[in-house]
C-alpha cells in the first residue's frame, strides 16, 4: 500500500485473521500500523495485492456493498474522531442509528455501556469538554456498541491510566469471547505480555507473527473474564 | 439528554448559512420580477391583440376646397354597406383632441389645423374584412380616404412582446444557473468544513445517500428561507410598481396586470428554489463521496 505516489508504506504482507481471534499489532512508530488498520477498516484500497474481508474479495466488491461491511467493523481511532456537536450518548449511539435501529431499543444498552466505561455521569457531555481519557472511552464505547464482527483499535489505551486501560482491554476480550475478531495496535509491551495474545509485528513495511511465550494474567479481575479466552493457536499464520 | 433522532448528524455550524439565503433571496427576486414581467406582458398581449384585431380605422384627410363632411358621409355609407362591418362611428372632436394631446397639448384648437377626421370601425365578430377591396371602394367613394388595419401594429407589438418575454426567460435561466453554481460552491465549502465528520460517518458505514440527505435537508431549508425572503421583496416591489403604473398608464397602453398563472408561478418560486438547492446539494455531495473508497 502507498499514499498517492509516495513510497510503499506496506508491502508483501500475507496474513490471515481467523474469525474470533485476538491479535496485537505492534511495531515501532511509523512502521505502518495505522496504515494497515486503514486497509482493514476500508478507508484505503491497497495499491496492489488482495484483501479478503468476511470472505469477500474487496477488489471485486462493488462500492455500494462497502457500507454494509463497514457496519460490521468497529474502529477505535487513535485520535478518537468523535463528533464534537453530539453528546457522549449520541456519539456512542451513532453506529446503531446508522444501522437504522430504533432509539427505544438501544437507549438502555448505550447508557449501560457508558456506565460500564465509567462515563455514567458524562452522558450528556460533548467531546470538547471531556478529558482525553474520557474521549477515548467514548470512542471505545462507540466502536463496540453494535457488537461488530471485527474490532480494530489503534492505541486504545494511550490516554487512560493503567486501571481503566485494563478495564477497556477486558471489554475487548469479552467482546472477543462473544465471537468478535479483535486487532489492537499498541506499543505497550506490558499490555501485550499481560493478555498473551498472538502478535503481528510490523517492521520495514512487512509483518511477522509471534506467538506468545507466556500467558500471564496479572489482573485478577480480568482472569475471570478471560479465563476461557481462546488460546493463541487460533491466531494468524503467515504464509 | 436529547434524543439522537432528529439531532443533525452534521454540526449546525456552516459557512454561508446566513449568506446563502440572502443570495438566494436576491436570485429569487430577480427571477420573480422576470416571471411577473413575462406574465404581465403575455396577459396584456392577449387582450390587446384581440382588441386590435377587431378594430379598423378610416382616415379621411382634410383637403382644401372640398367638404370633408360629405366625404365622411360617403365613407360611412360604404362601410355600412359592407356585411363584415358591425359598426362605424365618426370620432368626435373631444376624442380627436385627446388623441392629439400628446403632440399638440391639451388646449390646441382643432379648427386652426387641417386635422384629418377618423372613423372607428368595428369588425363583426367572426367576420374577415377584405382590406384591399374595402380600401378601394372607400377611396372611390371618398377621395383620399385611407383604410388602416391594425395588423402591422399587432405584429409589431407582438414582436416587442416576444422579445420582452425571451429576455425574461433568459434572465430566469441565468439566475437559476447562477443559483446552482452558488449552491455548488456553498455545498463544497460545507463538505470541507464537515470533512472530518463526513469521513467518520462514511467509515462507520453510513451510506452516501444518508450523508447526502443531511446536506439536502439543510440546503432545502436555506433555499426555502431565501426563496420566501425573495418573494416578500418581490411582493413589495410589485405593489409599488402597480401603484405607480396605474397612474402613469395612458389610454393606449395595455394594462400590465399579472394574471392568475403569474401569481401561482410566483408563489411556487421559493419551492422551486428550495428544490433546486436541494438537488444541487445532493448531486454535489454524492459526487464528492463517490471519490472516497
Amino acid at each position: 500500500m502507498r499514499y498517492g505516489s509516495g513510497p510503499e508504506v506496506l508491502h508483501d504482507l500475507t496474513f490471515h485473521l481467523e474469525p474470533g481471534s485476538f491479535h496485537f499489532l505492534t511495531g515501532p512508530s511509523g512502521s505502518g500500523k495505522s496504515s494497515l488498520l486503514r486497509l482493514l477498516y476500508l478507508a484505503h484500497r491497497p495499491s496492489r495485492g488482495l484483501i479478503n474481508l468476511f470472505d469477500r474479495d474487496l477488489a471485486l466488491l462493488p462500492r455500494r456493498h462497502l457500507p454494509g461491511l463497514r457496519r460490521r467493523i468497529g474502529v477505535v481511532f487513535q485520535e478518537f474522531r468523535l463528533l464534537d456537536h453530539l453528546t457522549a450518548y449520541q456519539n456512542v449511539a451513532l453506529p446503531l442509528r446508522l444501522a437504522r435501529r430504533r432509539e427505544s431499543e438501544y437507549r438502555e444498552d448505550v447508557i449501560e455501556l457508558l456506565n460500564w466505561v465509567g462515563l455514567g455521569d458524562r452522558v450528556s457531555a460533548r467531546p470538547p469538554v471531556l478529558s482525553g481519557g474520557e474521549q477515548q472511552r467514548v470512542a471505545i464505547a462507540r466502536a463496540v456498541v453494535a457488537k461488530p464482527d471485527l474490532l480494530l483499535a489503534d492505541e486504545p489505551t494511550g490516554s487512560v491510566d493503567a486501571d481503566i486501560g485494563r478495564r477497556l482491554i477486558s471489554l475487548f476480550v469479552q467482546l472477543n469471547r462473544l465471537g468478535t475478531t479483535v486487532v489492537v495496535a499498541t506499543h505497550d509491551r506490558g499490555l501485550v505480555r499481560r493478555i498473551g495474545a498472538p502478535e503481528l509485528r510490523l517492521a520495514d513495511g512487512t509483518v511477522e507473527l509471534y506467538q506468545p511465550v507466556v500467558q500471564a494474567w496479572e489482573d485478577a479481575a480480568n482472569a475471570q473474564a478471560v479465563s476461557d479466552f481462546p488460546p493463541a493457536s487460533t491466531g494468524a499464520s503467515p504464509q | 439528554m436529547s434524543a439522537p433522532r432528529g439531532v443533525p448528524i452534521l454540526s449546525p455550524r456552516e459557512p454561508g448559512s446566513r449568506m446563502l439565503p440572502l443570495v438566494i433571496a436576491v436570485m429569487v427576486y430577480l427571477a420573480a420580477l422576470s416571471v411577473a414581467g413575462f406574465g404581465a406582458v403575455s396577459n396584456a398581449l392577449t387582450g390587446w391583440r384581440a382588441d386590435l384585431a377587431s378594430r379598423l380605422t378610416v382616415l379621411v384627410p382634410a383637403r382644401p376646397q372640398t367638404s370633408i363632411e360629405q366625404r365622411i358621409d360617403s365613407a360611412l355609407e360604404v362601410l355600412k354597406a359592407s356585411p363584415a362591418i358591425a359598426a362605424a362611428r365618426r370620432l368626435g372632436d373631444p376624442e380627436l383632441k385627446a388623441l392629439l394631446a400628446p403632440w399638440l397639448g391639451p388646449d390646441a384648437s382643432l379648427t386652426d389645423l387641417p386635422v384629418p377626421q377618423l372613423i372607428a370601425v368595428t369588425v363583426a365578430s367572426g367576420a374577415t374584412v377584405d382590406a384591399s377591396g374595402l380600401g378601394a371602394a372607400l377611396a372611390k367613394a371618398s377621395p383620399g380616404a385611407i383604410l388602416e388595419g391594425n395588423e402591422d401594429w399587432v405584429s409589431q407589438v407582438a414582436r416587442i412582446g416576444t422579445t420582452v418575454q425571451s429576455g425574461a426567460l433568459a434572465v430566469i435561466a441565468l439566475v437559476s444557473l447562477a443559483g446552482v453554481a452558488i449552491v455548488i460552491f456553498a455545498t463544497r465549502a460545507g463538505l470541507s468544513v464537515h470533512h472530518e465528520n463526513v469521513e467518520i460517518l462514511h467509515l462507520m458505514g453510513a451510506q452516501d445517500r444518508f450523508i447526502a440527505r443531511e446536506f439536502q435537508k439543510r440546503y432545502f431549508r436555506l433555499g426555502l428561507v431565501g426563496g420566501l425572503l425573495g418573494l416578500v421583496l418581490t411582493a413589495i416591489s410589485l405593489v409599488v410598481a402597480f401603484h405607480v403604473l396605474r397612474h402613469a398608464q395612458g389610454p393606449w397602453l395595455p394594462r400590465l396586470v399579472p394574471g392568475q398563472d403569474t401569481v401561482l408561478a410566483l408563489a411556487l418560486l421559493p419551492i422551486v428554489a428550495a428544490i433546486l438547492a436541494m438537488v444541487t446539494a445532493r448531486l454535489t455531495v454524492m459526487r464528492a463521496l463517490s471519490r472516497m473508497m
